[in-house]
């Protein structure tokens, strides 16, 4: 063979090797690194604290709602070989799996909706005294999906060639239902549910290495869920502090 | 004679490089290569611009004062604070150095720029010291945000940040303005994506 065609089978198939991002490569990148949900409060602090006391009995989590690994499927995918230039483009669906975080999600919602109390909470938050009232949380859905783009082309002209590769990551929707259930002994005496949603940036920027763009991935979904978390916990906060305002 | 033109070209686009430089309005805290010294007005400037805010942490500071040489004949507290960041940002070391050496420590601004000296050469300890005995509330989120900052580079391991977070709450919690709450969850999205 052609000494020069050699070459230029070789270059194409670096580019090829070089812009085609495998689904496993992508799934691999975004389970190599927990990212920490820990946010800052920003709700009022509250000036007054009445003597009502309330413990925060059970979390259920369901943990099969979230698998425990991210996934990444191919959706659509094809790849034109034409003689001189050759065209790829990928679709693939990420879903986020446990892996994504440092910490244990039904200890984060406890440890994060005691803070919130502790600060914007007209009512005490309480697990060793007799408590006034109970409340049981239940983390509902928990879902971060987002798609992933792969896309570039090779061309070659006799001693002329060329490529371009670009990957695109998001936007991610992240949605969170958590419920309560607020009890006077074994009687509820209060219940809400709330939903929040967000949906993260798209990273379309160069990176150098794609590696870490998914990564950064990652962190977004895991920063959407954080938000949500934080939003959902100031609700159902508030929730219970306009119950107590009114019973006392 | 075209190499005439060339060298005259070739010292153009020297000055002009020269001049861009010159006219960036943010530059690192001393040495220190992690963060950025920037002036209230120009920090307003670049969030009003839509420039990005979120990949620099930065060290907002009042004023910067160019006439600096004066540090020596004033005891006002704001114009030697001015003074001194304006030094910091523009690096002037012996100048530096021969005012940490010779400040009139019953002042207490001094306290504020030896933390901020200390901060500048990457020494946090030091800086941490002395911010701790700094009390003064017209600059209490300046003092939280660094307290959070230089225990935040005194982490062995930066993944693990959980135990700073509480730091940058109290920062947080300091925040007279959004845009100083802003800057404090930039700094927590800084972490997460670092």
């Amino acid at each position: 063979m052609n000494k020069s065609v050699k070459s230029l089978l070789l270059l194409s198939g670096l580019a090829l090797i070089a812009g085609c991002t495998s689904t496993k490569k992508i799934q691999r990148n975004l389970n190599s690194k927990s990212h920490s949900m820990a946010y800052l409060m920003d709700s009022k602090i509250s000036d007054v604290k009445n003597n009502i006391n309330v413990a925060l009995d059970t979390i259920y989590f369901n943990s099969n709602i979230i698998s425990d690994t991210s996934i990444v499927k191919k959706k659509k995918s094809w790849f034109i070989p034409l003689v001189v230039v050759y065209v790829w483009h990928a679709q693939l669906d990420c879903s986020q799996g446990k892996s994504m975080f440092t910490e244990n999600i039904p200890e984060f919602l406890r440890y994060s909706m005691m803070d919130e109390v502790k600060r914007s909470g007209n009512f005490s938050i309480d697990t060793l005294n007799y408590p006034d009232y109970t409340v049981e949380l239940s983390i509902d859905e928990l879902k971060t999906e987002g798609p992933y783009i792969s896309s570039g082309f090779f061309y070659f002209a006799l001693y002329a060639y060329g490529y371009s590769y670009s990957d695109v990551a998001g936007p991610a929707i992240s949605k969170l239902d958590v419920s309560y259930r607020l009890k006077r002994g074994d009687q509820v005496v209060c219940s809400n549910s709330f939903h929040s949603q967000k949906i993260t940036r798209q990273i379309n920027r160069k990176y150098t290495n794609l590696n870490i763009l998914q990564q950064d991935y990652a962190a977004s979904m895991v920063e959407a869920v954080s938000y949500n978390f934080k939003n959902v916990i100031e609700l159902i906060t508030n929730d219970i502090n306009s119950y107590i305002s009114n019973k006392v | 004679m075209f190499n005439y033109k060339l060298i005259s070209m070739i010292k153009k686009l020297f000055f002009l490089l020269l001049t861009l430089i010159s006219l960036q309005t943010f530059a690192n805290i001393g040495i220190n290569p992690d963060f950025w010294i920037i002036s209230q007005k120009v920090y307003n400037n670049r969030v009003s611009k839509g420039k990005d805010v979120i990949l620099y942490r930065y060290i907002i500071v009042a004023d910067f004062d160019k006439n600096y040489k004066n540090i020596f004949n004033t005891k006002d507290e704001d114009a030697l604070l001015s003074m001194f960041s304006y030094m910091l940002y523009k690096n002037k070391t012996s100048l530096i150095e021969k005012y940490i050496a010779n400040y009139d420590p019953s002042l207490k601004i001094n306290t504020l720029i030896s933390a901020m000296y200390y901060f500048s050469k990457k020494e946090y300890s030091k800086s941490i010291a002395y911010l701790l005995t700094f009390e003064n509330k017209k600059y209490s989120f300046l003092k939280q945000l660094l307290l959070a900052d230089c225990n935040y580079e005194l982490l062995s391991d930066k993944n693990n940040f959980n135990s700073v977070i509480k730091l940058y709450q109290d920062a947080l919690d300091t925040a007279e303005t959004e845009q100083y709450k802003a800057l404090v969850n930039n700094r927590i999205k800084f972490i997460k994506y670092r």
